[in-house]
């Protein structure tokens, strides 16, 4: 208690500077703006702003970058629920439900309920890290090949409720997915595998271009087959209007599930922000007692997706500071931050420079304070650019797109990529092959086959020994009930979809007949 | 849903499975001590399983075709009712997406992004050449400054090379 008292002291000491407020300002402008430009994401962001920062106290550059992950986390939706385009992978899900109540009208109610989640997962994931980096630093030892295989395997399970209402093409999709990602080295012996002989394979397809064509690019051209004209009176009634508490009260649970298994699962090395988001969707779905409107507007689905993914912010900063493991690229150049200014990132961090976590704490909530003031004038603001004219915005959004990918690399290859994704996610979309599920499995298949491998070879191929360890057991039976559960909703969601499509078939043949 | 070309899609996926399970089975594989799944285990996985499941859907697909006709109940994403539609436009962006790309280079995105957006809203049947123009002009500057100028993305810029080098407002060829 001392600690977490002295950590949260500390933090909120930090506060009272100037210059901290005028690094968490930019850091979290900058951040949104990343965050809502596709093919841009923290990594690229922190990239951008690291130069900047050479002559600043060490604090400053920490709240400046935690800042910025903030302002990403939070920008990142609101794309993903005005255009249909994630603005990074995290975000994929809340297109699926964000995307649709935003064509269903209920704007304000997508985006308010982003908003709440995104600064509630902030907050309590703040207070979480102050009270669980010195515990939760030591779990993360445990985390080897088969625990996070089994985090691996519960993102996998995810993909069963995405797969729509002819299950053949939603698996169908989801191996068209795991086959792409196959392309490039092996994970494991690193002998190529699809790439003919093409030098500019071997390296693998990116796959954020990937997912982008598929879920935004497909949408965009799917657009572009009609004709859409705001000045006949659509367009300008979109309710964006922020949510009162009834309404988005439903999802409360959702959030706080979210922010749960964000911060935990952020902690784990190898994991992060995007299996935290499906995983929290999942088990969101699984509790939900509206499960059937998940991935077709749900609130739940947005609240658990957007709390977990902003929770694992501060638990990816767990090991990254107290065991000098970064999970991802952008904790890479926190240390490469932090080695610059003479800090040794490992176990001894937190008790030789516990400033570091009080810049964390002091970012964190500064960045959240600072959100919960602007966030929602910044949807605001965002939802009028976008009601100018519909066509201006496909078109606009498509060639954004094109720079975002190519600013990724600056590889024409990637943009390629992603608009031959764009053409296929199209043809999948009009023919009801899932692109969410193909997307979720481009994202998972490297980590779930290395994980798998790299485990069993660990454990001398003994598939007993590898799945009866103490934590890897518990969450490879989790994903068993949560694959159980998928299924048998899956079926009568199928069944029940089929039953309909029959009844309105007969009914549509009927007056012909006559 | 015209299930001419969903038959069509279900035996690409077949082949494709059938494909990616020969590929598997006849590539040379390193031999790796303690690696149960190996290095092909996974694709020839994928292999089999999109086979099998490309050759399901193909046979239900035929089943409903010879049973009720080529157009069945949509199982994707439908036209949003009220606007007019058309399938040849959204193949035409395609086309013109993929002839942008591969010009992006050679001609520059200052002179090739304007061309193709204005081209777009045309398309997309927006009104009035002057407010096309302005919209895509302004996307292309804007996009540039903030890109190229700012984050320091190199876009291409062509023949304007040695004069963008000059004016100083790139230092990349």
């Amino acid at each position: 208690v001392d600690q977490f008292l002295g950590f949260m002291g500390g933090g909120l000491s930090e506060l009272v500077h100037p210059t901290f407020w005028v690094a968490i300002v930019i850091g979290t402008i900058f951040g949104v703006i990343v965050g809502a430009l596709p093919g841009l994401g923290t990594t690229l962001g922190y990239a951008l702003i690291l130069p900047f920062t050479y002559n600043l106290e060490i604090e400053t550059t920490i709240s400046l970058l935690i800042s910025l992950t903030v302002g990403v986390s939070y920008g990142n939706s609101i794309p993903a629920i005005l255009v249909g385009v994630p603005g990074t992978p995290a975000a994929v899900l809340t297109v699926l439900d964000g995307y649709r109540l935003h064509k269903m009208g209920k704007t304000g109610l997508a985006l308010g309920v982003a908003f709440i989640a995104a600064l509630g997962g902030q907050t309590v994931s703040a207070i979480f890290f102050a009270a669980a980096i010195v515990p939760l630093a030591a779990l993360a030892f445990h985390f080897l090949q088969p625990e996070l295989f089994s985090l691996y395997l519960m993102g996998i399970v995810a993909i069963v409720s995405l797969t729509g209402r002819n299950a053949v093409k939603g698996i169908i999709a989801a191996a068209l997915g795991f086959l792409v990602a196959m392309i490039g080295l092996d994970p494991v012996t690193f002998q190529p595998r699809f790439t003919f002989d093409s030098f500019m394979l071997r390296s693998g397809l990116e796959a954020s271009a990937i997912v982008i064509g598929l879920l935004a690019v497909s949408e965009l051209l799917r657009q572009t087959r009609q004709v859409f004209q705001w000045d006949v009176g659509e367009g300008k009634t979109q309710d964006a209007r922020f949510p009162k508490f009834r309404d988005y009260k439903p999802a409360l649970p959702a959030m706080f599930g979210g922010t749960v298994v964000g911060t935990v699962v952020g902690a784990i090395p190898g994991a992060g922000a995007t299996p935290a988001a499906l995983i929290s969707y999942q088990q969101a779905q699984a509790i939900s007692k509206e499960p059937e409107k998940f991935g077709k507007g749900s609130i739940e689905g947005i609240g658990a997706n957007e709390a977990a993914q902003n929770a694992s912010n501060s638990g990816e900063l767990i090991p990254a500071l107290a065991l000098g493991l970064p999970t991802s690229g952008s904790m890479v150049l926190l240390l490469a931050a932090l080695t610059m200014n003479g800090f040794v990132p490992g176990p001894t961090l937190v008790t030789d420079a516990p400033e570091l976590v009080w810049a964390v704490i002091g970012g964190l909530l500064g960045s959240t304070l600072f959100l919960l003031i602007t966030g929602w004038p910044m949807c605001k603001f965002m939802l009028k650019l976008l009601t100018v004219d519909r066509t201006v915005v496909i078109v606009g959004a498509l060639f954004m797109v094109i720079v975002g990918v190519f600013s990724l690399s600056y590889r024409f290859l990637d943009v390629l990529v992603c608009l031959l994704a764009g053409i296929v996610g199209y043809f999948m979309l009009r023919y009801g092959y899932s692109v969410a599920a193909a997307s979720l499995a481009v994202i998972l298949a490297a980590g779930f086959e290395a994980t798998l491998r790299r485990g069993l070879a660990l454990h001398d191929n003994s598939v007993v020994d590898f799945a009866v360890r103490p934590i890897a057991g518990p969450i490879l039976i989790i994903a068993l009930v949560f694959f159980v559960i998928g299924v048998r909703r899956t079926i009568i969601t199928a069944r029940a979809q089929r039953t309909l499509d029959r009844e309105g078939e007969a009914v549509a043949t009927t007056p012909a007949e006559e | 849903m015209n299930r001419r070309i969903d038959l069509a899609g279900a035996v690409g996926v077949c082949l494709l499975g059938a494909f990616v399970l020969v590929h598997s089975l006849t590539a040379p594989t390193p031999s790796v001590q303690n690696d149960a799944i190996g290095v092909w285990g996974f694709p020839m996985f994928l292999g089999g399983l999109l086979a099998v499941l490309g050759l399901t859907q193909s046979i239900r697909t035929f089943r409903d075709l010879r049973a009720t006709g080529p157009i069945g109940i949509p199982e994707g994403t439908e036209d949003e009712e009220g606007h007019e539609s058309s399938g040849l436009r959204a193949l035409g962006f395609m086309a013109g997406l993929l002839l942008y790309l591969a010009l992006l280079k050679p001609v520059g995105f200052v002179i090739m992004t304007p061309i193709a957006i204005y081209v777009s809203l045309w398309a997309m049947q927006m009104k009035g050449w002057v407010k096309r123009t302005i919209f895509a002009v302004a996307f292309t500057v804007l996009a540039f400054f903030c890109f190229a100028e700012i984050v320091g993305v190199p876009l291409p810029v062509g023949p304007l090379t040695d004069l963008f080098l000059e004016l100083g407002l790139i230092d990349y060829r």
